[in-house]
Formats: structure tokens, C-alpha cells, sequence
């Protein structure tokens, strides 16, 4: 292969190269170093200019603009608590209903299920992350939000001694912190399950088998062996989750009935900090569009917060299971986690 | 049950009963989990394949209250292009920093926190990005305010962690052996790269920016501050362009019944634009791991 | 259930006969010197025209093997005789592998734990089995590792930590641990990792313990204190064990099966089939000829 690069060099040695041969060595390193430094220097810049964007709206409401709860376009006051409380409840109760059936069907795929479906169900559950967040608003508006409102009203009356979720049968609204809620946990059902499925890809089957040869039945033994070593994992992976259920826009304007309000209870409309930028953006000016970007800088921070938790926690995980677990079972667990964290979407 | 003294311990109908039941519901969450996308794809093929017809394709969305909606063309093809430059951007500036982590930085601490700033990245909500570039270059009328280069720069940024993390992935795939066989005859490592890294992990490199191009198709919210749609077709990155999720979005907005149907029908446009894309990634990366 | 059918012939104490230095084993207790292991009537497991597939793969082929009670009995033979396979078949554990099956009949005493109605959860509980590499769950301490399979009865708590303490002791173990029960399982060395999961498996109080290459894993002093205990543990427990290593046969067995390409070809007293097989083959294994 490198005959053309020596001949070239004719009568000189060949141990030595060509200055033109040798430069590329020199700049491609170089060159790809900086195109990193550069990506780096402008999210950086980004985040500053965001700060700066924002700046009039912390000078004017201060702290309140997070913990005040009292956004008023038309009298020109932004208090976004709750936009907070919107973004969390709906991201929280997305976790709720989602992980839980995400790590069941990593379980039944990696532990259950009969091999020859085992792709061809893998997939499918991966597909859900394929649709656009714009079709689940869609199909959220004009099918699921119609459709489960009398569920949600007998609901809501059946159990209305319960703080939150009771009462306020008769003010149910078809978009609600509920829906978004739902709709938020189908849509971070794929990637909770895609990594949990890697995590419990990992656990050494040396372990199964131990429970198994205990006289463990499947559930004892997914109990005893799997659970506990990709517990881990697990968490991690329900934080990326979170930190794409907080960051989600489109689905959750559509959905969350964007009142600037604290909704009463479940089934109310409230608003979240995603959705109060998409929704207000267009015709925000002035110190209503600095609030904005306050909001989008609120939101930048939380999102950051968890995903850097996150990653500490998978990473914190998965280096005390590798060094306390020595060989290799431990390393290529550390590994994997570690890559298959990036992997967000559908898995390849 | 005991055959000559020998007793079988029982297993106890409580160990028995807990077993079957889990195993009950890991299935059910399956089938729960199962059920979204069994209803969603039965929607948009329902509502929208009774919006697709002849004009769907050769007119543009007329935006107007009254008389006639038009098609979706402008949305489509400006959907296209829009992602066409982002991935022209996004996919060998990806390449390149996943290059220089794999094959230059390797294990270095400036390498770590590159990675450690892509994983990052990867948590980025979408319309902060659009946001960003609100803020950078539409704040500052660079050549004009909305324009579809802008969008493109935003979904860009958006792809980047995507092609990165899974472009580091499959060239620390490519065996070292290779790698060394190759510097062993002489060979300068840009060579090696170029000759040896790249085609051997060409078919995974193209996954991974395929998975990264469908997930720019189908986003909505960096497009809203960077592009605002406008309904008419234009070819011009420098102006503003429609897109497909924008589209829909405004046409979920509209209280007109028709205008929604349409939305249905671009729906499913994007959802097949985006499944082929995801198909053929998989294809893709099958083929490689048979060859 | 298991009545201590004590016969008073006291054992050759192994660990008083043995230099008490400490070399493997710092700070042996002086408690564990002391203690001597009862005997007790166990059962033989009777092996009958068993045949094992992976998939389409014939591994072994018709077998009839009958392992005594509380005698060691060592199967040996080369990679692929399918010597593992048979023992995997004796406690069920090698229908666990996608694919494989086992057709035949497989007796504790004169229950066929291949008899349709028989609980493969009950048949393990009797069939402990110890594997080639130390499989401590890694996320358990010492104590729940080895309380790990009396909790899945419902052992209650004072009763468990007996339990759990006697079979520390009966695996030599409690000396070395008896201050860090609660420190994680895998934190001990390979060879005392080894003889947790035995004290494990242990622990449930099996009829049979099936030990497959328990010692491939380990050093020859690590290697030495587990075929130590396996001559401890036979008064009352039946053993089976897997091995490569003839020496160890020899060294623990009381009599030894040739396997070769899923066929028995030679079941004796060991030191029959070491000194004068009968069978051609068996001869050119046992004196390095081939394997």
C-alpha cells in the first residue's frame, strides 16, 4: 500500500519519508483536535450568550423568577414557578409509568422471551422512539386526550379523597399535566428500555446460573442475580430518560393545556418551561422574550443536572462492580455501560 | 412426592404463584409497551391516507382560513434540504472529532473531556439548540433573519453528539491488529486511516449518521425560531423554508377540520420517511456485521 | 428429612492432620479444628440411556453411569467428551441453554427427576452444583451469599444465621471470613471464592453436589484446599466431579468415568482405571497418549 509513497521519495533513504507525505500527519491530528476545541468554545459560548439574553429577566424578578408563581404576559411579570412544577410533574409521573414497564420489557426480551421473537419484539419497542415527537402531539390531540377523558373523570370521582388526584371531577380538560404525562413516558419507553437491555445483557451468566442451580425459579432468579447488578445501570438509564422527558417541547405543548398556572390536581392544565418558549416565542418581545430565554436557560441547567448525575451514577456503579469484580465480566460490564449510554434513539 | 424415604421438597404455592404472576406482568408490560405504536401507526394510516391525493404532492400549503388547504409539497422537500445541509455539516465534522478520539486523543484527558461534553451534548434539549442559534445568529440579522441555513446549523448541532458517540463506537470496533499490521508496513497513520479505518468501518459510520439524519427529520422545535416556516416553496437556504414537523405542528393548531386531516397525512409522510430511514440502517449495519 | 444416621466412625480430620501453618489460610480458627462432620446416609443418583442434544449436536450419547452414595466419583475425558454435559443433565441445569435438551432417565435414589410433574426448581434444591469458574453474586456480601438460596425458602432469621455460619464452617471458610461477613463475596481470593459458592450450595442442604472443573480456575495450593474438602464433604454428601486434571481424579475420587465423544467408556474404581484399564482408550488417556 505504501509502495507509491516510498518510490515517490526516489533515491532517498527509505527510512526517510517525504516532507509532503510526513505533513499530513502533522495537521490531521491538529485539525481534528481543533474542530473538538471549536464545538466545545461555542457550546460554551452559547451557554454565555444565553446567561447574557437573559440577564434583564434574574436583574428584574431575581430568585422569583423560579420560585414566584406568577407569569402574566399582559402585566409584563414572568414568575415561572409554574412552569417548574409543570416540567417536573409531568417528567416525574412520566418516570413513574414509564420505567417501570421499560424495565419489564428489557426483562421479558433479555430473560423471557423465546429467541426467535426476541429480535423482531426488540425492534418494535425500538420503533417507538423512531416516531417524530410532533406525530405523538398529533395523535395525543386528536386521539388519546378525547378518548381517555371520561376514564379520567371516573377516575378522578372514584378516587377524589385522594389529595391530587381527586376532586375537580367536572373541571377535567382533555389536555392535562395527565396526558403529557403519559404521552411523555410512551415516548422515553424506548431508550429506558434499549439501555436497560444492554445493562442486563451484561449480567454474566455464570451468575444465572448460580441462582438457577439454587433451586431459583425465573422471577427468584432475575430477582436474585439480575436485578441487583444492573440496578445500576437501571437508575442511570431512567435519569436519561427523565432528562429527555424535561427537555421534551412539542409533544407536551400540544398536550399540557399551557395555563401559567399550578394545576389543583391531576388531570388540570398547566404549563411547562419547554412549552412556554415554543408556545410564547413567536410574539414575545422585550423583557417577555428575555423571560424566555430565561425559561430556556432554566431549562438548560436542569437538564444538565440530571444528565450529569446520570452518567456519575452509571460510572459510580459500574467501576465498583469492575473492581471489586476483577476479571473480565467486570470490565466489559464497565465498558459497555459507558458506551451504550451515548446511544440515544433507536439502537442500532 | 417421596419414593423410598427420599422427599422432593415442595416448592410452596406462594414461590410458585409470585413466579407466575411476574412472569405475567413482564409480558403484559411488553404488550403495554407494544400498544402506543400499534395505535398510533393504525391513526395516521387511517386518517392519513385519505388526506394523501394528487395535490397532496404538487401544491404548497395555502395557510389560508378559507377555500382551499393546497398540498404539503413546500413541507416535504424543504424538510429535505433543510436536513440534507445539516447532515452536509453535522456528519464529517462527527466523523472527524470521533476520529481524532479514537485515533488521536485515544485515552488522554483532553479526549475525556471531549467525550464526557458529547455525552453532554446528547442531553441537550432540542429547542435549547434552537434557542442558540436564535440568539447567535438570528439576533444578529446575519444575512437575514429566519433563513433555512439556520435551521440546518441547529439540527446540525443537534446530530453532532449522535454521529459522534456512535462513529467512536464502530472505529473502536475496527481491530488494532489491523491498525498495526498496516502502520508495521510503514504506512503514515492518516494513510491508515484513510485506507484501512474508514473503509473498514464505513458501513457502521453510515448507521449511525443515518440514525442521526432520521432524528433530525422528525424535529420540530429547533426549526420554530431558526427557519419559521413559510408556506410557499422555495429552494433558497437563505430564506425562510417549510418543513415537515413545523407544518403539522401549525396545521394541529388550526381549528380548521381539513387542515388537520392534512397534518394526519404528513404525519404518516414523516413517520415512513423516518421508519424507511431507520430500515435502512439496520440493513446497513446487518450487511456489515455479516461481511 | 435427613435423619443423622451418625456412624460413629470417626473421620481422619483432615484439617488437625494438616500442618497448621498458615500459608493459604491466615489465622485458621481454632473452632474449625474442632469440629468434625457428621456422617450421613445421602443418596446415589442413578444415570440411564441419557442422550443430550444442542440443537442439532449429539453431546452425549446413551450414558448409563450410576454415582454412588457418599462416594466421589470424578468424570474425566477430553474437551468435548461431553463429561460437563452429563452433569448438567443430572440437576436439569442443561435444558437452561437455548436449545439443548436431554432425553433418558436421570434417578436420585429411585425418583426420576425427568418424570413429568417433578419441579426442576425441587430437583435443583436437591442437585447442588458448583461451577468451573467462582460465581459469587457479586453484588451480595458473604453472608447473603451463602444465605442466598435458603432465603428463597423463607429461612427464618436466627435459624439462617446458624445455617449459614455451620456451612462457613463446613467449607473450612469461617476462620477467614468470621469478621467480615458483611464485606462483599467477591473481595475473597479465587480459591476461597470457590469454597463460598460451595458453602452455598451447601447451605440448602442438598442430597447430591455436582462440581463441574471446580479447581480450573484456581492455584495448586487453592486447588489443594478444595479437593480436601470434597474428601471432607462426602460423609454426607454423594460428589460428582467434573475434571480435566487426572491427578486430581485420583487424588479425590473413589471411582472415575472415561468419557469420550458423549460415550462412557470405562466407569472403576480409580485406582483400577489409573493403573490397569481395561479399555484400550482409556489407556492411551490416562497415560497422556492422547487428550
Amino acid at each position: 500500500m505504501e509502495a507509491s509513497a516510498t518510490s515517490a521519495g526516489g533515491g532517498r533513504s527509505v527510512l526517510k519519508r517525504s516532507p509532503l507525505s510526513r505533513l499530513p500527519d502533522r495537521v490531521l491530528p491538529w485539525a481534528l483536535r481543533s474542530l473538538a476545541v471549536l464545538i466545545l468554545a461555542l457550546i460554551v459560548y452559547f451557554f454565555i450568550r444565553l446567561i447574557g439574553e437573559s440577564g434583564s429577566t434574574f436583574s428584574t424578578f431575581g430568585l422569583s423568577f423560579i420560585f414566584g408563581n406568577d407569569w402574566d404576559v399582559s402585566r409584563n411579570i414572568y414568575h415561572g414557578l409554574a412552569l417548574v412544577v409543570g416540567t417536573l410533574i409531568t417528567s416525574g409521573i412520566a418516570l413513574l409509568l414509564g420505567v417501570p414497564v421499560a424495565v419489564g420489557v428489557a426483562l421479558y426480551l433479555t430473560e423471557l422471551c423465546p429467541r426467535r421473537l426476541r429480535g423482531a419484539l426488540a425492534m418494535l419497542v425500538d420503533l417507538l422512539a423512531a416516531v417524530p415527537s410532533v406525530v405523538y402531539g398529533l395523535w395525543g390531540v386528536f386521539f388519546l386526550a378525547p378518548k381517555l377523558l371520561p376514564a379520567e373523570k371516573w377516575f378522578a370521582n372514584t378516587f377524589s379523597f385522594i389529595p391530587w388526584i381527586g376532586g375537580g371531577a367536572s373541571s377535567a380538560t382533555p389536555t392535562n399535566y395527565f396526558i403529557a404525562s403519559l404521552v411523555l413516558a410512551i415516548m422515553i419507553l424506548p431508550i429506558v428500555s434499549a439501555i436497560s437491555r444492554e445493562v442486563i445483557a451484561t449480567v454474566p451468566p455464570e451468575n444465572k446460573e448460580a441462582a438457577l442451580a439454587l433451586g431459583a425459579t425465573r422471577w427468584e432468579m432475575i430477582r436474585m442475580a439480575v436485578l441487583p447488578y444492573s440496578r445500576s445501570g437501571i437508575v442511570g438509564g431512567a435519569m436519561l430518560g427523565l432528562g429527555r422527558a424535561l427537555g421534551e417541547t412539542i409533544a407536551v405543548v400540544l398536550l399540557i393545556g399551557d395555563a401559567p398556572t399550578i394545576g389543583k390536581h391531576l388531570f388540570s392544565q398547566g404549563y411547562s418551561l419547554a412549552a412556554v418558549i415554543a408556545n410564547e416565542f413567536g410574539e414575545a418581545t422585550g423583557l417577555h422574550r428575555s423571560a424566555l430565554f430565561a425559561a430556556g436557560l432554566v431549562l438548560f441547567v436542569l437538564t444538565l443536572v440530571v444528565n450529569i448525575v446520570a452518567r456519575t451514577y452509571v460510572a459510580r456503579g459500574t467501576r465498583g462492580l469492575r473492581t471489586a469484580g476483577g476479571g473480565d465480566a467486570g470490565g466489559g460490564f464497565g465498558s459497555s455501560a459507558v458506551s451504550l449510554v451515548s446511544q440515544e434513539g433507536p439502537v442500532t | 412426592m417421596s419414593v423410598n424415604g427420599l422427599v422432593l421438597p415442595e416448592v410452596s404455592a406462594r414461590r410458585r404463584r409470585t413466579d407466575r404472576i411476574m412472569r405475567g406482568l413482564l409480558l403484559a408490560a411488553t404488550i403495554v409497551a407494544l400498544v402506543p405504536l400499534v395505535l398510533v401507526i393504525y391513526y395516521l394510516l387511517k386518517q392519513g391516507l385519505s388526506a394523501i391525493n394528487g395535490s397532496f404532492f404538487t401544491q404548497d400549503p395555502t395557510g389560508s382560513f378559507f377555500g382551499g388547504v393546497g398540498g404539503a409539497r413546500s413541507a416535504i422537500l424543504g424538510s429535505l434540504e433543510i436536513v440534507l445541509l445539516a447532515t452536509v455539516i453535522s456528519v464529517p465534522i462527527g466523523i472527524g472529532v470521533a476520529l481524532y478520539l479514537t485515533e488521536y486523543g485515544q485515552s488522554s484527558r483532553f479526549a475525556d473531556v471531549i467525550r464526557y461534553f458529547v455525552d453532554v451534548m446528547t442531553g441537550v434539549p432540542s429547542i435549547v439548540f434552537g434557542l442558540f442559534i436564535y440568539i447567535t445568529l438570528v439576533l444578529a440579522h446575519l444575512g437575514g433573519n429566519f433563513t433555512a441555513w439556520k435551521g440546518s446549523v441547529a439540527l446540525a448541532l443537534l446530530m453532532l453528539p449522535i454521529v459522534i458517540r456512535s462513529a467512536e463506537v464502530v472505529l473502536l470496533l475496527v481491530p488494532a491488529s489491523l491498525r498495526e499490521a498496516a502502520l508495521a508496513l510503514g504506512a503514515p497513520r492518516w494513510r491508515v486511516i484513510t485506507r484501512v479505518v474508514l473503509p473498514t468501518s464505513a458501513s457502521g459510520l453510515v448507521t449511525g449518521s443515518l440514525l442521526a439524519v432520521a432524528r433530525a427529520m422528525g424535529e420540530t422545535a429547533p426549526l420554530l425560531f431558526t427557519t419559521a416556516g413559510a408556506a410557499g416553496l422555495t429552494f433558497s437556504l437563505s430564506q425562510q423554508m417549510n418543513a415537515m414537523p413545523v407544518q403539522i405542528y401549525n396545521d394541529i393548531l388550526s381549528p380548521r377540520q381539513v387542515v388537520v386531516s392534512q397534518a394526519w397525512g404528513l404525519g404518516l409522510i414523516l413517520v415512513l420517511i423516518v421508519l424507511i430511514l431507520n430500515l435502512i440502517a439496520r440493513a446497513v449495519s446487518r450487511r456489515s456485521r455479516l461481511g | 428429612m435427613n435423619p443423622p444416621d451418625t456412624t460413629s466412625k470417626e473421620r481422619k480430620d483432615m484439617s488437625t492432620g494438616r500442618d497448621p501453618s498458615p500459608r493459604a489460610e491466615p489465622a485458621a480458627d481454632a473452632s474449625e479444628a474442632t469440629i468434625s462432620v457428621e456422617r450421613r446416609r445421602g443418596h446415589g443418583v442413578n444415570v440411564n440411556g441419557l442422550n443430550a442434544y444442542y440443537g442439532k449436536q449429539h453431546a452425549v450419547k446413551n450414558v448409563d453411569i450410576a454415582f454412588p452414595a457418599n462416594e466421589v466419583t470424578a468424570i474425566i475425558g477430553p474437551s468435548g467428551s461431553g463429561k460437563s454435559t452429563v452433569v448438567r443433565c443430572v440437576n436439569r441445569m442443561h435444558e437452561e441453554i437455548p436449545g439443548a435438551r436431554a432425553e433418558g432417565r436421570v434417578a436420585l435414589d429411585e425418583l426420576d427427576v425427568y418424570a413429568p410433574g417433578v419441579d426442576l426448581t425441587a430437583v435443583r434444591r436437591m442437585i447442588g452444583m458448583v461451577f468451573q469458574k467462582p460465581n459469587p453474586f457479586p453484588t451480595m456480601s458473604i453472608f447473603e451469599n451463602v444465605a442466598a438460596g435458603l432465603r428463597l425458602t423463607g429461612t427464618k432469621s436466627d435459624n439462617l444465621r446458624e445455617r449459614v455460619h455451620r456451612s462457613l464452617r463446613a467449607v473450612g471458610l469461617w476462620g477467614e471470613v468470621k469478621n467480615r461477613l458483611n464485606e462483599p463475596g467477591i473481595g475473597l481470593s479465587g480459591g476461597q471464592q470457590q469454597r463460598l459458592c460451595i458453602a452455598r450450595a451447601v447451605a440448602i442442604e442438598p442430597e447430591v453436589i455436582l462440581m463441574d472443573e471446580p479447581c480450573s480456575a484456581l492455584d495448586p495450593i487453592a486447588t489443594l484446599r478444595v479437593e480436601e474438602l470434597i474428601d471432607e464433604l462426602k460423609s454426607r454428601y454423594t460428589i460428582v466431579i467434573v475434571t480435566h486434571n487426572m491427578q486430581q481424579a485420583a487424588r479425590v475420587a473413589d471411582s472415575t468415568v472415561f468419557m469420550l465423544d458423549g460415550e462412557v467408556i470405562e466407569h472403576a474404581p480409580t485406582n483400577e482405571i489409573f493403573t490397569r484399564p481395561k479399555d484400550e482408550r482409556t489407556e492411551r488417556y490416562v497415560t497422556g497418549k492422547f487428550g
